[in-house]
């Protein structure tokens, strides 16, 4: 137990100085080579910034985020759905395989302006491109849950007068649940991804929108900011998903 | 196991049934064509803008490939050093999987400002897409090698080097594959947003105009082809996957 604990504490440690080294050698070398801000601003720089557009920063990522978390709802949910449709008829999954296929190929940056066509600018295409990768990963790894129920345990709840329904709620809910929870680390990130890209052509507000306009106006530290909060979500959405998966399914051990 | 013969018979059914549909719901709920246009129109756009329509997917294509093929060899030689040392995977691999979680698309502006409009905020976007996906893949695929596997290499007298070659690397192989799969796709949404946002070629250039000039079977027959390239791309890394990384199907 010790030596698990300690191994922990290294690693945890060897996190932070990994984080501190590159923070700081960052800093160093744009004071030491002295590159503009314009171009490459230090960490001090982007502090400050953060510090100045606290307030407008905040609202824009309060609207991203609602429109990731609805992109992420509407994901899970077709996606359970559809997963569970294929699964219950194998001729239904082997007709659309390849449309599915397709539509993962799908680059989900071109959709945007058809999104745009249809719904106008601001939360449709955003929540719509965020939607449509959300969607595949939970499809794919709730399919591969519900097909992966252990024949046995199949066979014994019909043997003993199951129906349908009981063997879902009995066996196919319990196997496929960390499968289910093990998706939403891809698609929390994934539905954030989609609301930036849309927010970059189809919208007037949120970070992906406050990216392309810093760009515009040459507002390089700006635009750090906004990625690094960016990129902070994105760690807070992976990390809580895998938390959630820690917490509901620490059973299964896949 | 199904026979690939009926496999092939209900996904080239379920196709036909799709491209029916598509032609039929836009004659049955009178959608107009600016909104939805039929399968039938775009199929014809396609034909009557047969070279612009190619010239447009080669520029595409010889941009992401070129950032894949980069990005991807670059992501296999730093995930081996970085997977091969426990301190240094510890030590990066937070920074990594924050870095990776960075929507890349959203350093397209930033690209712009640095290496300039086009081909090479493009080629760089595509760099980018496709290396960490690799890079973390497989750092982690060397990490998670086996014991077992380590102490049965020394024990036969092997050294460190043979343990890369005979364990770690083919090990890691379903995982590099995995992560390339995302590569390629990455790659294809980071090129065609980096068209979309800073180029005057390529399809995703192409795209914003004929949406600015309402010329919307035109932007459906874009996102048609880039789809087949897509689709083609996918494909292929998947064929080298079940050919070199066969055994990690068998278990299933």
């Amino acid at each position: 137990m010790v030596g698990v604990q300690n191994k922990m504490i290294k690693q945890i440690i060897l996190a932070f100085l990994g984080i501190a080294i590159v923070i700081g050698v960052w800093e160093f070398l744009v004071h030491y080579l002295s590159i503009r801000p314009q171009i490459f601003p230090a960490p001090s720089k982007i502090a400050s910034t953060l510090h100045q557009y606290f307030n407008p920063l905040v609202s824009h990522s309060w609207i991203t985020l609602k429109r990731a978390a609805a992109a992420f709802g509407i994901g899970i949910t077709f996606g359970i759905v559809i997963a569970l449709v294929l699964a219950a008829t194998p001729i239904a999954h082997r007709m659309l395989q390849p449309l599915i296929t397709s539509f993962y190929c799908l680059p989900k940056s071109v959709v945007v302006p058809i999104f745009l066509l249809w719904t106008g600018l601001g939360n449709g295409p955003a929540i719509l491109t965020g939607f449509s990768l959300a969607f595949f990963p939970v499809l794919s790894n709730v399919f591969s849950g519900l097909k992966s129920m252990p024949t046995e345990l199949v066979e014994l709840c019909i043997v003993h007068g199951g129906k349908r329904r009981h063997v879902f709620w009995k066996i196919g809910l319990p196997t496929t649940l960390p499968f289910l929870l093990a998706s939403f680390r891809a698609a929390g990130p994934g539905a954030l991804v989609g609301v930036i890209i849309a927010e970059m052509m189809a919208s007037s507000n949120g970070l992906g929108y406050v990216i392309v306009l810093s760009g515009s106006a040459f507002n390089v530290p700006l635009m750090f900011s906004a990625i690094l909060i960016l990129a902070g979500l994105g760690v807070v959405i992976y990390g809580l998903s895998a938390i959630l998966e820690r917490h509901f399914a620490h059973w299964a051990f896949r | 196991m199904r026979s690939t013969g009926s496999q092939l018979f209900w996904a080239s059914l379920g196709l036909v049934l799709t491209f029916t549909l598509w032609e039929l719901i836009p004659l049955m709920f009178n959608i107009p064509s600016v909104i939805l246009p039929r399968f039938s129109v775009v199929l014809k756009t396609l034909s009557t803008e047969f070279f612009p329509i190619l010239t447009n997917i080669s520029i595409s294509l010889y941009r992401i490939l070129i950032g894949f093929i980069l990005g991807s060899i670059s992501g296999v030689l730093l995930g081996f050093v970085i997977g091969a040392s426990t301190t240094l995977y510890y030590a990066l691999y937070p920074i990594l999987i924050a870095i990776y979680t960075i929507p890349k698309q959203a350093m397209i502006p930033l690209l712009v400002l640095w290496v300039g409009f086009g081909t090479p905020t493009a080629i760089i976007t595509s760099v980018l897409t496709s290396f960490f996906p690799v890079l973390v893949n497989v750092a982690v695929a060397f990490q998670t090698v086996s014991p077992e596997m380590r102490e049965l290499v020394y024990i036969n007298g092997g050294n460190l080097l043979r343990l890369f070659y005979k364990v770690s690397i083919p090990s890691s192989l379903p995982y590099l594959f995995a992560g390339m799969k995302v590569g390629i796709i990455g790659a294809i949404v980071g090129v065609t947003l980096a068209e979309m946002l800073a180029s005057k070629t390529g399809v995703g250039y192409q795209i914003i105009m004929s949406l600015n000039a309402f010329k919307i079977s035109l932007l459906f027959s874009y996102v048609f082809i880039i789809t087949c390239v897509s689709l083609i791309l996918y494909e292929f890394v998947n064929v080298f996957d079940k050919r070199l990384a066969w055994w990690a199907y068998k278990i299933k």
